[in-house]
């Protein structure tokens, strides 16, 4: 439960928004690990940008432990969307991309036989599908369902009152400027109306269910001739919704290298090798996917031989633990992922509204006690990260934010000091009836605690006074209200930069602190209009020096993803979009 | 004070009836007080629990370190300037224990508490009266019991902001069936006896009954459950603790401290054992107390309890 | 008996009416199932709205009442209003969860009674040795301990006894992740090899706590019946001890705590709670805690439903058992 509520909030949001851009993390083609066995990128990306499933030796049943029990076959519902379900979606289902675990996107030559951008303006992109990819209930995968994916989550289809809509997914992002039309069965064109650069990651295998399915279940004779206005999509609409809830192995053919065996609500899900699929055959002849919410339980559990794989919330102490049974053959990896933890200081209260404030609790804050105590366990090369942008693996990473917090609370008290603050006889500040006081907001988990407290014990050196205010519930209910006075979160991060202007430009939909800068948002715009990677890099790069210049929200860490996995297993490695799973096929099992 | 002896000797003109009654009233006290005092282990125990308070209240005090301290390494061992090491972020445990042992105490003190005067009140009441009111109450207990405690505590005590008060309140507001139970039954046979039939033929008010004649007879039984409930009730928020839906940071209790160390039970044994022994010291030491508390006011009773 | 049990039975249906009834109004005022809706991004008013008509929020609590007992009663729980669960059906996500705890329950139930008997006996038989003292302070010590303690520690040590196993060269028997995907296969005996290597270490860690207070209980009465008159009796007819120690005292010694194991099985729910989540197994103490934490009101009311009436259905065992054991007590 802990991975899906770090995250639950931004899951919602980042869903089917894989967008796009060439600014991967390196890596080599073809397949390679580094020591330790760990997978650096798949093993079947090929250089001329096209991924396959290899051909790997055939093995036994694979186990792999996860955080919380399945819960659907769509996980493009708003009611069902959460990352264990794209864990599965992962083995069962295919996509016209996929994405490598560098981040590099490669055309999924199993079952495309190319995608073009065949016109520019308006850009018009064209998806060719493969020749006799079926679904592992014999139904060609084709045109259909590639329109199923648009009608469900473009947005379009409203209900009369004219403001909610029949379908509710959890994010429309990307579809809602297409118009689509199936060419033939293997041709479909979607005509975007205005660029949308991040094209490559709709169409994502979440979205890509059986329509013929749906058609069977409506009594709907051909879903692409069904309208977002034609009478029948509110049908449509209601089995999409709710329809692939729960397990019916009936309604739930795979398109993917795997397809479902067995299940027990709440407990696990079994998929076995799909017979239909056109590849190369997968490796594990099966993977269960068991569900086990305590880390520790996780642990044990590989200890003890009864999974495979496992990919817990990196933790120091098991971090330290899982190193520790490498003498038991446990193989363990823990690499800075896309995921970072940041403060968020709310413009709306006037505390905040005060420049020299903002300075003094930037400059109270000790990064680096923060990434000793709570990072190095998991990643003894972690630093504090310098960037809203840009992780510091990437190109474009340009650490503006160390000089800015300086972790000196002597330093932070004579910034008070200088703007008229003064101290109580409580060794608080105050200014003006103003006391420099405040609540940092997050949700129940131990090591937001544990910063927090970091945090409150070296700013009240500084003379600023912090409560903790600990909310299971701050992420899924509070914080896009802006209901904080400083919000600590993670948000899910990812190489493609469109997704960070909503966050920081001034009414933008994720702007819940309220912030606003001129320069920022002069500079921001550009991560959809500039496609010179070096250009678009360096107006991102001046927006994080004036965030940073501003001291609008102040980066902490980048979270280590972290897994560890028998070592009977070869090929793992951990996805940061898509998790332990992601190219289960790949993986050989002695 | 200083000279006991002064007022044993009987003043001159004092009432010679209401000496006799204090005296009386005294010795019976004093027998109990001194079965207790024979009873070796709950003696022990008491001087354990008595020191384990002052401990935590006094040392909190006095120790170098409070809990607001992170300025330690990560995970030292235990050592002089730190006993009991220190916790991932630095915080001295021993700080840390001594805070959890009052936050532990605390919200056991309210548990038992509440538990004892709500437990009291409707044992009594329904005992007494009989009839429809006993039948309501125990209808009640049963209602009460029919569902795991643990879950009705987790539930309810999402309603309300959390903190360790809260917690305890909910906790107390479920832990008083037993109570009741046993008081109702006393209750019961009590009110069979002679002086009951007399203050009522002297036309006493029920409440006057329950207070001034019934519960006092009860004492002994409500002393010892008040003191069982306490063990109890730190066990029960360790447990809740445990499934997450407890004590809440800034708040901590002992079973809290357990839980945050508990997978380190074998690479760093003092995290485990230290808030450990402490809790089990704790209800051990209750326990005993109870015990040695039942013989003393009931000395026909025997030493089990189950 | 057939009678009694029946009016038993038409007894606990009050009282299991008006608990869900005041189970519904505490779960109703426990949280707003509308609230994660609110705080997400984009959703609207409409939105908000149009969940509230969906799960009768609009109605009075009364009517909401009504609404969702006549549906429980007709077999329809409802299904889970949580993000992320995809609107699971209460009922089969509530009997599953219920089944994995309820084995576990039964399981450290006998093991707790059996062990708490032999013990106890043995205690009171064999008063002031020091099988009874050894037997006292372990009760003791057990009783002052947190349930999960003793999982963690058993939990622990049984995965060292494994690796000590594999170190003779045999497989693995222990397991900790709960029974294995796709049910016990194999020969007969390998089925009891791996149903008792799953089950063992949960069922000693939760049967631990109750075996202490049952063999406190055992010994207790077995005191009494030893030191009763007809025991007496029968020693001074001549007969051999062992003979009175079972025939005549241990009958009798019995009936209390067969009666408090059935009583107890609230408690020993509660306890599995706990050791359910050491043990990471996803059972009613992980469906509980979950359904608190995203605040499901249909989950968490199935969840009542369901070990109220195994209280309750326990409750009339305990009845019975004391009905059979005891020939002086006439149910009918």
């Amino acid at each position: 439960m802990r991975r899906s509520k770090a995250v639950s909030a931004l899951a919602v949001m980042t869903v089917g928004v894989l967008a796009l851009s060439a600014c991967g993390g390196g890596g080599g083609n073809g397949g390679g690990t580094e020591g330790g066995g760990v997978l650096t990128a798949a093993k079947g990306s090929q250089p001329d940008g096209i991924y396959k499933a290899p051909k790997v030796k055939s093995g036994k049943e694979v186990v792999v432990g996860h955080d919380a029990p399945y819960t659907t076959f769509n996980n493009q519902t708003a009611d069902g969307n959460n990352f264990n379900n794209t864990l599965i979606a992962n083995l069962v289902l295919t996509e016209p991309f996929f994405v490598d675990i560098n981040n590099k996107v490669l055309l999924n030559g199993d079952v495309m036989d190319a995608v073009e951008e065949t016109s520019k303006s308006p850009q018009v992109i064209t998806y060719k599908i493969k020749k006799g990819v079926q679904w592992s209930d014999g139904a060609a995968w084709d045109c259909d369902d590639f329109y199923l994916a648009w009608l469900s989550q473009s947005g379009k289809a409203k209900k009369p009152d004219g403001k909610s809509t029949y379908f509710t997914p959890a994010g429309t992002n990307g579809y809602e400027y297409i118009t689509p039309e199936c060419k033939d069965d293997l041709t479909f064109v979607t005509t975007y109306s205005q660029p949308y650069a991040d094209y490559k990651g709709i169409f994502d295998k979440a979205s890509m269910l059986p329509a013929h399915i749906l058609e069977k279940e409506t009594g709907v004779a051909d879903v692409t001739k069904v309208t977002p206005t034609s009478p029948d999509v509110e049908k449509v609409a209601t089995f999409w919704n709710t329809g692939w809830n729960g397990f019916k192995k009936e309604l739930m053919p795979a398109s993917g290298p795997f397809k479902f065996d067995s299940w027990q609500q709440g407990q696990y899900v079994r998929v076995v090798r799909n017979d239909k699929w056109g590849g190369n055959p997968a490796g594990p002849e099966a993977v269960t996917m068991k569900s086990i919410s305590d880390p520790t339980a996780q642990k044990q559990a590989l200890q003890n031989g009864e999974m495979n794989i496992i990919a817990p919330q990196a933790e120091p102490v098991l971090a330290g633990q899982l190193r520790e049974l490498s003498s038991q053959g446990v193989k363990f990896s823990a690499k800075p992922g896309a995921t970072f933890e940041h403060l968020d200081l709310n413009f709306k209260r006037p505390l905040f509204q005060d420049k020299a404030f903002r300075q003094a609790f930037a400059e109270c804050v000790n990064r680096n006690e923060i990434v000793d105590k709570l990072v190095k366990g998991v990643d003894p090369t972690a630093k504090p990260l310098g960037s809203l942008l840009f992780m510091a693996e990437e190109a474009g990473y340009k650490d503006d934010f160390s000089a800015v917090m300086p972790a000196d609370p002597a330093k932070a008290g004579k910034t008070l000091e200088a703007a008229g603050w003064a101290k109580g006889a409580d060794g608080i500040y105050a200014k003006g009836g103003q006391k420099a006081a405040f609540k940092i907001s997050h949700t129940d988990i131990p090591r937001r605690k544990q910063t927090v407290e970091l945090i409150q014990s070296s700013c009240r050196q500084a003379g600023i006074q912090i409560e903790d205010d600990t909310d299971p519930n701050f992420l899924d209910e509070r914080v896009s209200n802006g209901d904080y006075d400083v919000a600590l979160f993670a948000w899910v991060g990812s190489p493609f930069k469109a997704e960070k202007k909503p966050i920081y430009i001034t009414g933008g939909g994720q702007n819940w602190q309220g912030y606003s800068n001129k320069n920022v948002d002069a500079e921001m715009p550009k991560v959809d209009t500039e496609f010179d990677e070096s250009v678009r890099d360096a107006a991102l790069q001046r927006a994080n020096k004036a965030m940073a210049d501003d001291y609008a929200s102040l980066p902490l860490f980048s979270l280590a993803n972290l897994i560890s996995f028998n070592d009977n297993v070869t090929n793992v490695g951990y996805h940061s979009r898509n998790g332990s799973t992601w190219n289960a096929w790949e993986w050989e099992v002695s | 004070m200083a000279n006991p002896q002064i007022t044993e000797t009987p003043a001159a003109g004092a009432a010679s009836s209401s000496y006799e009654f204090g005296t009386g009233a005294r010795k019976q006290w004093q027998t109990i007080l001194r079965r207790f005092t024979r009873h070796r282990l709950a003696m022990v125990s008491l001087i354990v629990l008595v020191l384990l308070t002052l401990g935590a209240v006094v040392g909190a005090a006095f120790w170098k370190y409070d809990v607001t301290y992170t300025g330690g390494s990560s995970f030292a061992p235990p050592s002089a300037e730190h006993p009991l090491g220190t916790s991932q972020i630095g915080k001295d445990m021993l700080a840390l224990i001594f805070q959890g042992t009052q936050y532990s105490l605390l919200i056991a003190l309210v548990v038992a508490f509440m538990a004892t005067i709500i437990g009291v009140v409707l044992g009594a009441v329904a005992g007494f009266l009989r009839g429809a009111v006993d039948t309501f109450v125990m209808r009640l207990v049963d209602l009460f019991l029919i569902v795991p405690q643990l879950a009705l505590v987790a539930i309810a005590a999402r309603a309300f902001p959390s903190s360790w008060f809260t917690v305890a309140i909910v906790l107390g507001l479920f832990s008083w069936m037993q109570v009741a139970r046993i008081n109702r039954g006393q209750t019961l046979s009590l009110s069979e006896r002679e002086f009951i039939e007399a203050a009522k033929a002297l036309g006493a008010s029920n409440s006057r009954i329950i207070f001034k004649h019934i519960l006092p007879n009860l004492t002994g039984i409500i002393t010892v459950n008040a003191t069982l409930a306490v063990a109890t009730a730190v066990l029960s928020e360790a447990a809740l603790s445990f499934i997450g839906l407890g004590v809440k940071p800034p708040d901590t209790s002992l079973g809290l401290i357990i839980i945050e160390n508990y997978s380190q039970f074998q690479d760093r044994p003092w995290l485990f054992y230290a808030p450990f022994v402490v809790i089990v010291l704790i209800s051990l030491t209750i326990n005993f107390i109870g015990d040695g508390l039942r013989d003393a006011f009931d000395p026909r009773q025997t030493k089990v309890r189950a | 008996m057939v009678r009694y049990i029946i009016r038993r039975l038409l007894v606990s249906i009050p009282i299991l009416g008006i608990g869900s009834f005041l189970a519904y109004l505490m779960v109703a005022s426990a949280g707003d199932p509308l609230a994660e809706l609110r705080g997400r991004p984009g959703s609207t008013e409409a939105d908000v709205q149009n969940l509230a008509i969906e799960l009768g929020l609009d109605k009075p609590i009364l009517a909401r009442y009504w609404d969702w007992l006549t549906s429980f009663l007709s077999g329809d729980w409802g299904t889970s209003v949580a993000l992320g669960q995809a609107r699971a059906d209460v009922f089969d996500r509530v009997t599953t969860a219920f089944g994995t705890t309820f084995k576990l329950v039964l399981g450290a139930e006998v093991l707790a009674v059996t062990l708490g008997i032999a013990v106890g006996v043995l205690a009171a038989v064999k008063q002031y040795s020091i099988f009874d003292y050894l037997a006292t302070s372990t009760a003791f010590v057990m009783f002052s301990m947190p349930v999960f303690c003793v999982a963690i520690v058993v939990k622990t040590y049984g995965i060292q006894f494994n690796n000590v196993l594999t170190g003779m060269g045999m497989d693995r028997w222990l397991t900790t992740a709960g029974p294995p995907v796709g049910g016990f296969k194999g020969d007969v005996f390998d089925q009891v090899w791996r149903y008792t290597g799953t089950f063992l270490l949960p069922t000693i860690a939760l049967g631990a706590i109750s075996f202490a207070a049952y063999s406190r209980f055992q010994r207790a009465a077995m005191l009494e019946t030893l030191s009763s008159d007809y025991v007496r009796t029968a020693h001074a007819k001549g007969l051999r001890p062992m003979r009175v120690i079972f025939r005549h005292a241990f009958r009798n010694a019995l009936i209390p705590v067969t009666t408090l194991a059935a009583l107890n099985i609230g408690a020993v729910f509660s306890g599995a709670i706990i050791t359910e989540t050491v043990f990471g197994w996803n059972g009613m103490g992980k469906l509980l805690v979950s359904a608190v934490q995203q605040f499901d009101p249909p989950m968490l009311m199935g969840w009542l439903m369901i070990t109220a009436i195994l209280v309750v259905v326990f409750n009339l065992v305990a009845d019975i058992l004391y009905g059979i054991l005891d020939p002086r007590i006439r149910l009918g």
